[in-house]
């Protein structure tokens, strides 16, 4: 039973990779400004171009590459048609996100039910036998690993070089960073091929690994990309809380099946759904403690219950005051 | 290092914001800049600090004539500003926003560039925790680290526009020493300022530009009248407007203290009489807006309440304010007031506000119609609002407050207008306080509110005076007090 | 000469929206030769598969119905400056609303046709009130509408297959087919041989022009108009903006739950798992690419229903994914965002020009 836990555990870890990594690329993304409504198709079609990739050239590496090249391409796309032709983030990015995956599942369709390449595990020799930390970090694959590190990296970037200085200044008042000198739009363009790139890279985790192959909208990768977006809000921009936020959300998945097992009076479809609205209900009361209504409610409260409340608040999850509001140099 | 200005223009459309202005700024001194709103001195400032380009004139540092292309490229070659708001980042770090704007590499060197903030601060005396948000500063202390990133990136002229609008006189007096431990490291500082008293205290000598042209270089300390004339220029005697107000009272402030984004006011004790018309003097930024939105219903008041005949109001919104008959109507024309997109005809079926649901197409033509003709707005019904000129933006603003108004809020109401609309509008307007309608406007114009107003509030460093009889001050004296002189 | 200018900026309009059209077609092309796939033969069979036989025809209808009325919805909350991605959801609460009433007067006595009005009434309160909850977060939670709808749709969802696989399954095995289908007498009354109803047609008709007459013609959707334009400035008039919101978003949220109820009641019979079919977020691109004009929106989503109909028979004769229709869908709408930024840009730089003459 104990054990049964601990690799449900290492499951968690495994699974949320993609989603980590897609989550610290929105992440990215939205610290210089702007919103990529497209995750959703991008990690679609990325799925399906990085499986289609590997299936042609039998190499795990062209897969994800071409992944993340899908992803940059996209991002591409809608800093171009947001900054350059200045069409609304919220539009261009919807429409990316019904494209890509419509294109996913039309250019896929002639792969479905073929077997490509599979990432086979990597256990860390030494580390992975050590025990329980051995199992839940070191016993998996190279895309893992590469979600693990992926936090640090993140964190060390946005918070100790300059460009993720930059993107900070930029998302916070592009109007004072522009004064400065800085490229407003030249580094949220960056940015946004940065962050999609990294979502790309997610959609073959998924096809090369975690859910092999190819099945069209069978693949039940539909949906992910708004939790991702989801999950940058609820940890508040910062890599480290959004990854917890990934976990979190397949962790609700795993018991969703644990449950299934041992509860059968629910039904599994609803299992399997009930981890979504589960992920959107913590974010809607995370956020609703920024509502004024809120700060008037617990106004009312006796003191001492009323600083335990304000105090968590405190800790303001303070979106990028620039998010989705277009610069214009004037 | 000697930078000279010569001879800058600089035309916004039609208006010269500045005409031919030269003058020279000399090492180590602190030059004092005065003049009213829209002199030109914000304009000049920008231009030599590289934020804006002019239309004609040079520039020269130290003999030799520079290109000031960019904030970057002024801050390279040694003028740095530190404007009213500070262009900062108040949800970084200190560091992070010092750092900022330095050259290329990947990492921050923290450890290097800590030492050389900390050298910094030695010279000038204060010291910052470099790892608090800048948010939690007082507004006098973003001001001191704004002052020490521009001498960190090298500036040798410091411009500082208003810089004492806000801060506490204990961050008066330490921004003070600053500066002047500035000038004996050898900086020189330009103060831009409407503050008489500042710039006796501080400057050797200071320079005074009206409508865009310098008009006299004055050696200090000298004594006030003498600033106060080149500022606001001669007394024109005009006829003043016949007070048509009734002592019974409308609304009434009692104890209201407001809170701008810096200060909190002394609590105001107001009664605002039928048919009177109230001016607010004082530079902009002193407060004048933030007691127009609170009288609207826009903002909350941080203490005391407004009576209306004598109940005092409840619910503060826009909307139950404009149920009893206050309006609002903002200087900021298309940004507030209007909305960019809609026609003038649907501006009036917004305002009109009557209780149908299908709107009557030919009554509201006609209504739009009418109005276009009785405040000679040059639109059609269908033009859009973004359209109009500035002038007839606000003659519709003007068109749009219900006649049945109680009490006008009008924010600048002539600002932007030549003397004609201006005599027109205010026409129109006492045709309003004829019928009981009280006004209380603000305005940045000293003439204008001589003229219309029966009382004078005066605005300054958070301060709200006590109402004068507007016949019982003079031009000087306004100016006096709206520089900050003469209160009690 | 200002006819001139007006028929010239029509003209100049009217050019860039078919260079829009163009690109969209282009890039099908070159997706249809990544796929093997001839693009000449593949429009064929679109349209043939559109309009090949009457059912065909009928069953274009009946996909404008629901889509177009989901288009409308939205753009009565667009016009109040929100994104209502939750439509999606709102439809589903409508169908729902729509079957558990059904459900329960299956077995009463009030003529069919008086349920069934009820049961689309009940779909429209249904709608209402999921779009209620989206309202609530965004002006009292601040919550975004954005992802409060979208989350709000996974509620929906979850709400659904909950209700088809639990309260509501099938005697015996539940199953992925929906809930047991009413009796053929509590059926909308369709075109005898075919799906489409005329009351649908009608009740479309007649929303429309509903929608029209509030958006334009009274003083709400003025009002509306502004807050969507400028809220501050609207607020400052005195309007009160919250309220308006809200009734904006009950009013979509109405309309969609019509759409739903309609799915329910003249087509499915029944509640199936995602019920809303996408028409939510498709409507959306539908408004979008009509621009939010009253007249230009029926036609769209028509051009969308044909094109979702035709792509049905890709599958069968040449073996391509029906998702093609998606494709081209979104494809219009991305190149028709496109050439309106070009646009934009072209006219800035004309209007410069002329100014400096």
């Amino acid at each position: 039973m104990e054990s049964d836990f601990l690799v449900g555990l290492a499951s968690v870890i495994a699974f949320a990779s993609p989603i980590v990594i897609a989550a610290i690329g929105e992440t990215l993304t939205e610290k210089s400004g702007m919103l990529n409504l497209s995750v959703n198709g991008i990690i679609l079609l990325s799925a399906m171009a990085g499986f289609v990739a590997a299936y042609q050239t039998q190499n795990l590496v062209a897969g994800y590459l071409a992944g993340a090249l899908v992803g940059a391409m996209i991002g591409f796309v809608l800093a171009f048609c947001s900054i350059t032709l200045n069409q609304s983030q919220v539009a261009v990015g919807l429409v990316l996100a019904f494209l890509c995956r419509d294109l996913s599942y039309f250019l896929g369709n002639d792969f479905m039910g073929f077997s490509a390449p599979v990432i086979h595990s990597a256990p860390i020799p030494f580390l992975s036998d050590l025990p329980i930390v051995g199992m839940l970090f070191f016993d998996h694959t190279v895309m893992v690993y590469l979600s693990l590190i992926s936090i640090p990296i993140a964190t060390v970037w946005l918070n100790k070089t300059r460009f993720g200085l930059l993107a900070r200044s930029v998302g916070e008042r592009p109007e004072a960073a522009f004064a400065r000198g800085i490229n407003v739009n030249g580094v949220r363009y960056l940015y946004v091929i940065l962050g999609s790139a990294m979502v790309g890279l997610a959609g073959p985790i998924y096809s090369l690994g975690l859910k092999p192959g190819w099945k069209g909208s069978m693949t039940g990768l539909d949906g992910i990309g708004w939790i991702v977006l989801a999950i940058t809000i609820f940890g508040g921009w910062n890599p480290f809380k959004v990854s917890l936020g990934s976990y979190l959300f397949e962790f609700l998945r795993w018991i969703g099946l644990v449950y299934q097992t041992k509860f059968t009076n629910v039904p599994s479809q609803v299992l399997q759904v009930a981890p979504f609205p589960l992920m959107i209900l913590t974010l809607v009361l995370v956020n609703i403690k920024n509502a004024e209504w809120y700060e008037a409610v617990i106004r009312l409260l006796p003191p001492p219950l009323y600083k335990l409340l304000t105090l968590k608040g405190k800790r303001k999850k303070a979106a990028p005051s620039s998010l989705g509001i277009p610069f214009r140099n004037v | 290092m000697e930078i000279e200005i010569k001879n800058i223009c600089k035309y916004f459309g039609k208006i010269h914001a500045n005409d031919g202005i030269s003058l020279t700024i000399h090492q180590g001194e602190i030059l004092g800049i005065l003049g009213e709103n829209g002199a030109g001195k914000t304009t000049l400032m920008k231009i030599l600090a590289g934020l804006i380009c002019c239309d004609s004139g040079e520039i020269w540092i130290d003999g030799k004539p520079v290109r000031l292309s960019s904030a970057n490229a002024a801050l390279k070659l040694g003028i740095g500003m530190l404007s009213q708001d500070p262009l900062d980042f108040p949800m970084l770090k200190v560091f992070d926003n010092l750092y900022l704007g330095s050259p290329k590499g990947l990492f921050i060197q923290k450890k290097t560039f800590r030492k050389k903030i900390e050298e910094e601060e030695e010279l000038l005396g204060f010291h910052f925790d470099q790892d608090d948000l800048v948010s939690n500063l007082s507004v006098g202390e973003r001001q001191q680290l704004e002052i020490l990133r521009l001498l960190l990136f090298g500036s040798e002229l410091i411009i500082l526009d208003e810089p004492t609008t806000g801060i506490s006189a204990q961050q008066k007096k330490q921004l003070f020493d600053l500066l002047k431990r500035l000038t004996r490291l050898g900086k020189s500082i330009i103060l831009v300022t409407h503050k008489l008293s500042e710039v006796n205290e501080l400057c050797a000598r200071t320079v005074v530009l009206r409508q865009g042209k310098l008009v006299g270089e004055v050696a200090l300390p000298c004594d006030s009248s003498s600033l106060i004339e080149l500022m606001f220029g001669k007394t024109l005697e005009f006829r003043n407007i016949d007070d048509v107000s009734v002592p019974q009272q409308h609304f009434r402030v009692k104890d209201l203290v407001i809170k701008d984004a810096r200060f909190y006011s002394n609590p105001v004790n107001l009664d605002i009489r039928k048919g009177e018309i109230l001016g607010l003097a004082g530079m902009e930024g002193s407060g004048q807006r933030t007691f127009l939105h609170t009288l609207a219903g826009i903002e909350k008041p941080v203490k005391g309440r407004i009576l209306d005949d004598g109940d005092p109001i409840l619910k503060i919104t826009p909307y139950s304010f404009s149920e009893r008959g206050i309006y609002f109507m903002p200087a900021a024309r298309l940004e507030e007031g209007l909305v960019a997109g809609m026609t003038v005809e649907e501006h009036f079926i917004l305002s009109q506000r009557e209780d149908d649901f299908l709107i009557n197409h030919r009554r509201s033509l006609a209504t739009t119609r009418a109005r276009i003709r009785e405040f000679a707005i040059k639109g059609f019904s269908y033009s859009a609002a973004e359209e109009l000129s500035g002038g007839n933006q606000q003659r519709l603003l003007l068109a749009m407050l219900k006649k049945n108004a109680r009490l006008l809020l009008l924010e600048n109401p002539t600002r932007g207008l030549d003397v004609e609309s201006t005599n027109w509008i205010w026409t129109k307007l006492h045709e309003r306080c004829q019928k009981g309608t009280s006004i209380i406007f603000a305005s940045a114009d000293i003439d204008e509110l001589l003229r219309f107003s029966n009382r004078i509030v005066i605005f300054f460093g958070g301060k709200i005076s006590d109402p004068y009889e507007s016949h019982e001050l003079t031009s000087e004296k306004l100016g006096a007090l709206i520089g900050g002189e003469g209160w009690k | 000469m200002e006819i001139k200018n007006k028929s010239h900026k029509l003209l100049k309009h009217f050019s860039f929206s078919l260079v829009a059209v163009a690109g969209a077609l282009i890039f099908v092309s070159i997706i249809l030769w990544i796929a093997d796939a001839q693009p000449g033969l593949t429009f064929q069979k679109l349209i043939q598969g559109a309009f090949g036989d009457a059912t065909k025809i009928a069953n274009g209808f009946v996909v404008w119905v629901p889509l177009s009325l989901v288009a409308g919805a939205f753009i009565i909350t667009f016009t109040a400056g929100l994104w209502n991605l939750g439509i999606e959801g709102q439809i589903m609460l409508g169908a729902i609303f729509t079957t558990g009433l059904m459900r329960s007067m299956q077995t009463s006595a009030l003529p069919p046709a008086v349920i069934i009005f009820l049961s689309c009434l009940m779909g429209m309160v249904g709608g209402a009130l999921w779009a209620s909850l989206a309202g609530i977060l965004r002006l009292y939670g601040g919550v975004s509408e954005i992802f409060a709808g979208v989350g709000l749709n996974f509620v929906a969802t979850a709400f659904s297959i909950w209700l088809i696989f639990g309260p509501w399954k099938r005697p015996g095995v539940a199953s992925m087919s929906g809930t047991v289908p009413f009796d053929e007498k509590l059926w909308l009354v369709t075109i005898p041989g075919y799906r489409l109803s005329v009351w649908s047609l009608i009740l479309v008709a007649v929303v429309f022009v509903g929608l029209f007459v509030v958006l334009k013609k009274t003083r709400f959707g003025i009002q509306i108009k502004a807050i969507g334009k400028n809220s501050k400035a609207a607020s400052l008039m005195g309007i009160q903006t919250r309220k308006l919101m809200m009734s904006a978003m009950l009013l979509c949220g109405a309309i969609a739950g019509l759409a739903g109820a309609l799915q329910v009641v003249g087509v499915y019979h029944r509640l199936i798992p995602s019920i809303s079919s996408g028409y939510g977020f498709l409507g959306m691109l539908v408004a979008m690419l009509a621009n939010n004009d009253f007249i230009l929106t029926p036609l769209v989503a028509y051009l969308f229903s044909i094109l979702n109909i035709g792509g049905i028979q890709l599958p069968i004769d040449l073996h391509l994914d029906s998702t093609l229709s998606g494709v081209l869908q979104t494809a219009l709408v991305l190149f028709f965002l496109i050439m309106n930024g070009v646009k934009q840009r072209f006219l800035e730089k004309a209007e410069r020009k002329q100014d400096g003459e």
